[in-house]
């Protein structure tokens, strides 16, 4: 992530959201972290155990970046984390931006409506079946939508970005009486960071990519998880004095026989 | 009658008031005023054995409350319980979800609580309200307390009343128990706020320092007050007086400019004690006031000693069904407004707004509660020379320190309009001093 200001500014205060855990499904190793301007930067875990760095730049600059390398080896179809009792209970009420407006209610009367015996359906099978539907309905369109596009907004629009594919299939999930929730990521391939879903199926969490149209496989790196998305927020800065700002986060994900490099 | 001796007074404490600035801001139509806060100086009298039973009841009342705050935001025993539906805490605008698994210093979420009472005509005590986030309102019938008695020495040493203004003391050693090392700040987001007045007066009491948020820094992970001369001191403990969203633009609302950049980081390593601590909201949501008696019963294993007003939720089907049968003798609050803002008394409404809010209702049952209109006791306060009853109610204060502390006095705020049950200070209404007879 590089974040170039047009003058240069006196000071700033990051908080950096981006570092992958291991967890069951994924082995990460080899972090490095990089900085410009080099700071002492703090450890952290937010809510949801997202683990962050935070820290401060005193001195006057005019480039920021941060980079993260490291490896991480990804199970082939295990995607097997328990689901806490707490988290169940959490994950499975609305909150900010996939609160369902009338499209998405009306949108899932109409899924519950031709769908026979969905009452008695797995909540990944209801996920599947959603995905399926929203995948064909929906059109991916990149900059029709911005980060603080609410599930609703994105239905009316019918387009937009795995953000939002993630919002409205999380809104979804959650009245269809699942524990759904958003998460952060990276594919394999250069771009950028990717969101995808996960929800509660007999107690644990499955990994539901609705942008792809598939279930998350080895090719998924997961970094963090929310209620939404700014829950995830990969950075989030503060500056003083500077003009404009402009800011690029790139990822590369390249596969290794059996490891992967993220870069 | 001695009291006459301080009605004499009432103009001169007034102007004294307003000389000190005693002003209690609003805003109306976007523009921000500053109004007087009218004093009455008829007090509110309470008898000691009645003040004894009223603190033992806000006691338990507040300590319950905190019980339910650690465990709303660990293992939330009381939700898996069945006590509290799930939807009261996950819908609710006041649940944080930043707050999870985050410890305040001592496990204390309210240190400094204020709770509205009514006296019903029949004599018996109900609470209206808990205010857990920043309860504003001591510093008043503190100020007045004392120009009363500067005003009119006499009626003071006839009788033998309980001295309020040891507020100051109170709040210190409240501050004091949490101070995890060094300097204690009282923190405002300055002088365009309604109670600028109190955050400065509090500090002058205290002995804290009154700050904004640039004065404060984080370093690392502590933080630090800037001093005039450029150093650097660590702080122990802040008295906020902003509210949760504005507290950290890192992780709160990030266009706040009177927060503190990663406070909230320092706090949940423990490093600073936030007063109250943020996420509160979840325990004094007007949904959530129907479940504090349940909650006593449920931690403490006690009867409640205060009742509530008898309270209906919509939410509960049976309730429902009273309400819409009773709507008329019923007063409606929607549970995410305050300051005496969205209540209405079904009554008060034609057949067109009653159609209207039933439907809203039937819509959103979760967003109202419904209560009995209490007939509450009237208190006299001089208009124009002349005595007249006006409805009133009490915030009482409740400070979690080493123990819990009931400040033996109170806010007596006052309608104005004698038609109006409504004696919030942000519609204009007055003030009283609260006598609590030592005795």
């Amino acid at each position: 992530m590089e974040v170039f200001y047009s003058q240069a500014i006196n000071s700033c205060r990051y908080t950096i959201k981006c570092i992958p855990d291991s967890n069951a499904r994924q082995k990460i190793s080899d972090i490095n972290i990089q900085m410009v301007p080099e700071s002492k930067a703090n450890w952290a875990e937010d809510a949801h155990g997202n683990r962050y760095i935070f820290g401060c730049n005193p001195e006057p600059h005019s480039y920021f970046k941060f980079r993260l390398t490291g490896k991480a080896e990804c199970g082939n179809s295990s995607y097997d984390c328990e689901a806490t009792e707490n988290e169940i209970m959490l994950f499975r009420h609305s909150h900010g931006m996939t609160v369902p407006g009338p499209k998405i209610k009306e949108y899932y009367q109409n899924i519950y409506d031709s769908t026979e015996g969905f009452d008695q359906m797995k909540p990944v099978d209801k996920a599947i079946l959603m995905m399926n539907r929203l995948y064909n309905e929906f059109k991916y369109e990149k900059n029709c939508t911005c980060v603080n596009t609410s599930a609703e907004e994105a239905m009316e629009l019918g387009k937009g970005v795995c953000q939002d594919y993630a919002h409205i299939l999380i809104s979804l999930l959650i009245l269809a009486g699942c524990s759904a929730r958003y998460v952060t990521g990276l594919i394999i391939g250069e771009g950028e960071s990717h969101a995808w879903v996960e929800v509660v199926n007999e107690g644990k969490w499955i990994g539901i990519d609705p942008t792809n149209n598939m279930v998350v496989s080895d090719s998924h790196i997961r970094i963090g998880c929310g209620r939404e998305a700014c829950e995830c927020q990969i950075n989030r800065g503060i500056m003083h004095g500077g003009g404009d700002q402009m800011q690029r986060i790139s990822v590369s994900v390249i596969e290794k026989k059996s490891i992967q490099e993220v870069m | 009658m001695e009291n006459l001796r301080l009605l004499e007074h009432t103009d001169t404490v007034n102007s004294l008031l307003a000389r000190y600035g005693v002003k209690f801001g609003i805003y109306k139509n976007g523009n921000f005023k500053e109004q007087l806060f009218p004093f009455d100086s008829i007090p509110r009298i309470i008898e000691n054995e009645e003040f004894n039973y009223l603190e033992k009841g806000l006691k338990q009342r507040v300590v319950a409350l905190n019980m339910f705050l650690k465990d709303i935001y660990s293992e939330k025993k009381i939700v898996k319980d069945g006590i509290v539906p799930e939807d009261f805490i996950f819908a609710s605008s006041g649940y944080m979800i930043e707050c999870e698994g985050v410890s305040p210093v001592k496990d204390i979420y309210s240190h400094i609580s204020g709770i509205d009472l009514v006296k019903g005509k029949n004599g018996e005590w109900y609470i209206l309200e808990d205010n857990l986030r920043v309860p504003s309102g001591a510093s008043y019938p503190m100020i007045a307390r004392d120009l009363c008695r500067k005003s009119s020495p006499k009626t003071f040493a006839d009788v033998a009343l309980e001295d309020n203004r040891n507020y100051a003391s109170l709040l210190r050693r409240t501050l004091d128990n949490v101070n995890v090392g060094g300097h204690t700040v009282i923190l405002t987001p300055g002088r365009y706020n309604a109670a600028y007045f109190e955050h400065s007066y509090l500090a002058e009491q205290t002995g804290a320092h009154l700050v904004n948020g640039s004065e404060l820094e984080v370093e690392n992970d502590n933080l630090y007050f800037k001093t005039a001369d450029g150093k650097k001191e660590r702080v122990g403990a802040v008295y906020r007086r902003i509210s949760d969203e504005y507290l950290d633009p890192m992780t709160f609302k990030p266009e706040s400019v009177i927060g503190i950049p990663h406070i909230y980081d320092v706090f949940k390593k423990g490093n600073v004690a936030l007063l109250n601590a943020p996420g509160n909201g979840v325990a004094d949501d007007k949904g959530i006031y129907y479940f504090v008696p349940k909650m006593i019963k449920y931690y403490l294993g006690e009867d409640p000693i205060l009742q509530n007003a008898p309270t209906y939720l919509p939410f509960y089907e049976e309730d429902m069904t009273y309400v819409l049968e009773n709507f008329d003798k019923l007063v409606l609050k929607d549970v995410a407004e305050a300051g005496g803002y969205g209540v209405v008394f079904g009554s008060s409404m034609i057949k067109e707004e009653k159609e209207k809010f039933i439907a809203l209702l039937k819509r959103e049952p979760r967003r109202f509660i419904a209560q009995e209109v209490i007939d509450f006791q009237d208190l006299d306060i001089i208009d124009e020379g002349k005595a007249v009853p006006r409805k009133a109610d009490l915030r009482a204060f409740v400070l979690m320190a080493d123990e819990p502390l009931v400040w033996k006095s109170g806010l007596t705020r006052f309608s104005r309009n004698p038609d109006s049950f409504i004696v919030n200070s942000s519609q204009g209404g007055g003030f009283k001093d609260t006598w609590v007879l030592s005795r």
